[in-house]
């Protein structure tokens, strides 16, 4: 039996292959070659014989502290998925190429899980990612009545009293004459 | 220069005018006709030269602060890329009019996911002091840029204030719209 192979050569070899024989579209293998060859100038030795070796971030990480700013960080992150879901393909064709189903046109988990949110759950996804709750430490809640809490934000730790005086004297300034309650 | 041209006319025409066959004995216009000429050329050549090293040097602005936006941009563009399309190159990010008026139609027509959301606000955030600190450069090349720039700016700043999907594909909007306003201002 033949010793199977993994090599950067074979990869490349692969989406060629996979892109004549039907088995990926050719802009899928295009987009795939491109990111390979855009990062995979910084492969060690080993991983460039052996691709079963390789952890596609930490080449990205090498690749951004070498590369300084030759490709933009968002960019990079473009060709990491690109590159890992090429050699997912890569090495489970090269397992078993009789039971090979690509991973292309798959959608990320996030992608996944976000389509299955009911409305309510959209919004709420929604809020978090774009309006995230603030470090509950720097926030003090002051209950003043029944249904209203108003929040004291950015108190520094070393507050005098004068400057404690000083924020009492806007809030007394904002509220209504007594006369007007 | 046009000084120059109109006196070196002139001073011809009167030249002309004399008429006489000794024209060119004991007479001062020639000679001052030929100073007007040399002045006409010189300063003409000079005009030419210090006009394009002020158009070099205002180009040279404008693509400083169109470089300071690369960052959003770039977002943009990764945002609304095709399936397997290649990302912009940073020269296009940084020169072409063009791509600007692709992203705001790829914007009006496709929606922003919640990921590249974050990405695009964070960016916002992280550029917003280097866009106020560029308005005295903006200011340099005209009033029009300097309040277009301001316009970018405003618009960056509710991108990077946004806390709802809606807010920031209208501040993304506004910000390109605003972006492709201040490409087309003449240097």
């Amino acid at each position: 039996m033949t010793e199977k192979d993994y090599s950067q050569k074979a990869f490349l070899d692969f989406l060629r292959h996979a892109a004549v024989a039907g088995l990926i579209s050719p802009a899928t293998a295009r987009s795939r070659k491109l990111a390979a060859e855009q990062l995979m100038v910084q492969l060690k030795t080993s991983e460039r014989r052996d691709l079963r070796q390789l952890d596609v971030d930490e080449l990205c990480s090498r690749f951004h502290k070498l590369q300084g700013s030759t490709i933009r960080p968002e960019n990079i992150q473009l060709y990491n998925e690109r590159l890992s879901s090429g050699l997912k393909d890569f090495i489970c064709w090269t397992d078993e190429p009789v039971n090979f189903k690509s991973v292309e046109g798959e959608k990320p988990e996030s992608i996944v899980v976000a389509a299955r949110d009911t409305p309510g759950q959209a919004q709420a996804r929604e809020e978090l990612t774009l309006n995230p709750p603030r470090s509950p430490h720097d926030i003090f809640p002051v209950p003043i009545r029944e249904d209203l809490v108003v929040y004291l934000q950015n108190i520094p730790l070393d507050m005098t009293r004068a400057e404690a005086e000083k924020i009492a004297a806007v809030v007394k300034a904002l509220a209504l004459p007594e006369e007007e309650r | 220069m046009v000084l120059f041209g109109l006196v070196g006319i002139y001073l011809l025409m009167m030249f002309l005018g004399l008429g006489n066959e000794d024209a060119f004995e004991d007479n001062l216009l020639p000679e001052l006709i030929g100073f007007c000429l040399e002045g006409f050329f010189l300063v003409g050549l000079f005009s030419l030269i210090q006009r394009r090293n002020e158009r070099d040097r205002k180009s040279q602005l404008r693509q400083s602060l169109r470089g300071a936006l690369r960052e959003i941009l770039s977002h943009l563009d990764i945002a609304l890329l095709e399936e397997n399309a290649e990302p912009a190159k940073s020269e296009t990010l940084d020169k072409d009019q063009q791509f600007v008026r692709i992203l705001f139609v790829k914007l009006h027509k496709g929606e922003l996911s919640l990921d590249n959301m974050l990405n695009i606000k964070q960016a916002a955030a992280r550029n917003l002091s280097t866009m106020h600190d560029l308005i005295p450069v903006a200011a340099q090349l005209s009033a029009d840029h300097m309040r277009w720039w301001l316009a970018i700016a405003e618009s960056v700043r509710h991108l990077s204030e946004a806390t709802d999907k809606d807010s920031i594909n209208f501040s993304a909007h506004k910000f390109l719209k605003h972006l492709g306003e201040f490409d087309q201002l003449p240097l």
